[in-house]
């Protein structure tokens, strides 16, 4: 009988190894884990630099990595807050840790193919009050109840557990059904994330920018829960003191690996190719909604399918684009954080540019978020006080968030729209 | 040829990426200048921008998650970081005396500006805006979290179609918000069924 402890180890080019037990090595088995072998993390970002390749398959598993590392720093340097407010004794606690390895593992199984380049093409929801497109968070967490609901709940681990695909779904959506464990939901998503930490060190590492590099060590090695007292009193994931300056090279990080890779100019350009031929390629120019009927034929879609369809000639104009590697051209764009007056030229660009302008795209985050997401450092002194990190550190608190919006004319355009461009004086 | 956005209102109306951004800016002005003291702290904003949008529909295209500290969408944060770049908001950290801090945000000298660029939609909804304000603005953060989460459950419960049970939302509740005392959920709760807020049908 093989002996079901059995742990079995992954070559990870930015961790060294990463483990997987029985369970998780068949849940990474399923074809619609296998599917993100076919989707690029970073869309065709390789067309600016090519060692961009990499897949949500080799992210997912970095992301479990490294939600155990912080979860058990977390459980080492907090249990008694754990115990006394949200009641986790040892099992509860392992539980917790099972459920938060599964759910980093399958959190972006419901990414469309390119990942974030053709999330457009959802289909629209109404939710909460407001009509938005869906999100790849409600992809995977339908994938999950419906796709992996026996491996995860039929697998003879789980008896120990007995954890339903329910619970994963239910923690990847943020659904308010997930009880006490919605405090982990945090690791996954929120400003000291396992998904952020391994982005950027795995996205920096296979496009060989340097900016996305800080001390994740660090980080793991400081972090805990901190109660705060706002005007209420709360718990949240913070690092004490030796961690500050890794905490501040994350956000630095991320904030240097999206001006200069996600929303470089050229690659913003190929998001947008790519979402106007898969437009063309779509019988209904959008995706499937996450309905259970339709997860098969979600599924269907990964880069494989559309590169294919691409190769074959289909896409129309943005598709013959993506092929030549004839992108559209920059003309012109505002500051990353514009003022209103910068938004005024923006509108006269617009004016002089009239038919000539062929796209107006949009880079827009915010770095770093102030309350919940700020990230609250502990002193190491006897009495302890808590201080957000926004407070200590003078170049995080001047991150401004990035509006940053870009005029794009096709290349043999690129004269006449300079001229019309000179002529208003605004440049 | 202008980017639009996912925003839609009722499926007819498409606004471009900028009228959305100012009227989200705008309606950060409008719910800080009207609060009780001219300043609310983030998680009051957070809050009372969630009432504004799943209690009285104003469009404001953000899509909310539960998170174990209530509804969030760290767009609402977003917003006001570029809120604050121009001007529209002032926003300062305040340190309690007991420990711990929060932050104070007030209107800014630009928010009349940006109330010009949204006049329309400032003129469509500001009863919307007065009404949550009324209702909410004077409730400090602590009790926002706790009637957005029985806001948020109780939406919850009619979208599955489960019938109505007062107990079983006080239940889901102590169990994310566990500070809280059953007894203060559950006075919290039946006020917001007496006032309508929430409903039994």
């Amino acid at each position: 009988m093989a002996n079901s402890n059995r742990l079995y180890e992954f070559r990870c080019p930015v961790f060294g190894f990463i483990e997987l037990n029985d369970w998780e090595r068949d849940i990474i088995s399923e074809p619609a884990f296998q599917r993100l072998r076919r989707i690029r993390q970073l869309a065709l970002t390789d067309y600016v630099y090519p060692g961009a390749m990499h897949t949500r398959f080799e992210h997912s598993l970095g992301v479990m990595h490294m939600a155990t590392l912080l979860f058990d720093g977390i459980t080492q340097r907090s249990k008694e807050i754990l115990e006394n407010d949200y009641g986790f004794n040892r099992d509860g606690l392992k539980r917790s840790r099972v459920i938060v390895r599964i759910a980093a593992l399958l959190h972006d199984v419901g990414h469309p193919p390119f990942s974030h380049a053709s999330e457009e093409l959802f289909p629209l929801k109404k939710n909460k009050g407001s009509t938005v497109h869906y999100k790849h968070e409600d992809y995977s967490a339908a994938i999950v109840r419906y796709k992996f609901k026996s491996i995860i709940e039929d697998h003879k681990i789980n008896k120990n557990y007995d954890i339903k695909a329910d619970d994963i779904a239910n923690f990847l959506e943020g659904d308010q059904n997930t009880g006490e464990i919605l405090f982990w939901r945090n690791l996954i998503s929120g400003q000291l994330d396992a998904d952020r930490i391994d982005y950027l060190l795995r996205d920096s590492h296979h496009t060989g920018v340097s900016y996305g590099k800080f001390d994740w060590q660090r980080l793991v090695n400081t972090v805990e829960i901190i109660p705060i007292k706002y005007d209420s009193s709360m718990n949240f994931i913070g690092v004490n003191e030796s961690g500050l300056h890794a905490a501040e090279a994350l956000i630095l990080a991320r904030f240097f690996m999206f001006t200069q890779v996600y929303f470089h100019k050229t690659r913003v350009a190929y998001d947008f190719h790519l979402r106007k031929a898969m437009k063309k390629i779509l019988s209904n120019k959008k995706l499937p909604s996450p309905k259970e009927k339709n997860l098969d034929t979600f599924l269907e879609w990964d880069d494989w399918k559309v590169l294919g369809f691409l190769s074959q000639g289909e896409g129309g104009e943005h598709g013959q684009r993506i092929r030549e590697r004839n992108h559209y051209r920059e003309i012109r764009h505002t500051p990353e954080t514009p003022v209103q007056h910068d938004l005024e030229i923006l509108e006269k660009w617009r004016d002089a540019l009239g038919k000539l302008l062929m796209a107006e795209e949009l880079a827009s985050k915010s770095w770093y978020k102030l309350k919940e997401e700020d990230i609250p450092i502990i002193t190491e002194t006897k009495v302890r006080s808590v201080i957000p990190l926004s407070n200590l550190s003078t170049i995080v608190s001047k991150i401004s968030a990035t509006k940053k919006v870009s005029l794009y004319v096709k290349k043999e355009d690129v004269d006449e729209a300079e001229n019309k461009l000179q002529r208003i004086g605004e440049n | 040829m202008r980017r639009k956005t996912n925003y839609r209102e009722s499926g007819k109306i498409e606004m471009d990426y900028f009228d959305q951004m100012w009227s989200r800016l705008a309606t950060l002005g409008k719910l800080v200048g009207k609060a009780p003291n001219q300043y609310l702290g983030h998680t009051a904003i957070m809050k009372l921008t969630y009432f504004l949008q799943v209690l009285k529909k104003v469009p404001l295209g953000y899509d909310f998650r539960f998170y174990y500290y209530g509804p969030y969408d760290s767009d609402v944060l977003g917003d006001l970081n570029y809120a604050e770049c121009l001007g529209v908001v002032n926003s300062e950290v305040e340190y309690y005396p007991k420990g711990g801090y929060g932050y104070r945000v007030s209107r800014g000298k630009a928010a009349d500006e940006i109330d010009e660029k949204a006049k329309d939609f400032l003129k469509k909804y500001e009863d919307d805006i007065n009404w949550v304000i009324q209702k909410f603005g004077n409730r400090n953060a602590s009790q926002l979290e706790l009637v957005s989460s029985i806001i948020g459950m109780s939406l919850d419960r009619r979208k599955d179609g489960n019938p109505f049970s007062l107990d079983s939302i006080v239940k889901k509740v102590k169990k994310i918000k566990p500070h809280f005392e059953i007894q203060q959920i559950k006075e919290e709760a039946q006020s917001l069924l007496d006032a309508k807020i929430i409903l039994s049908k």
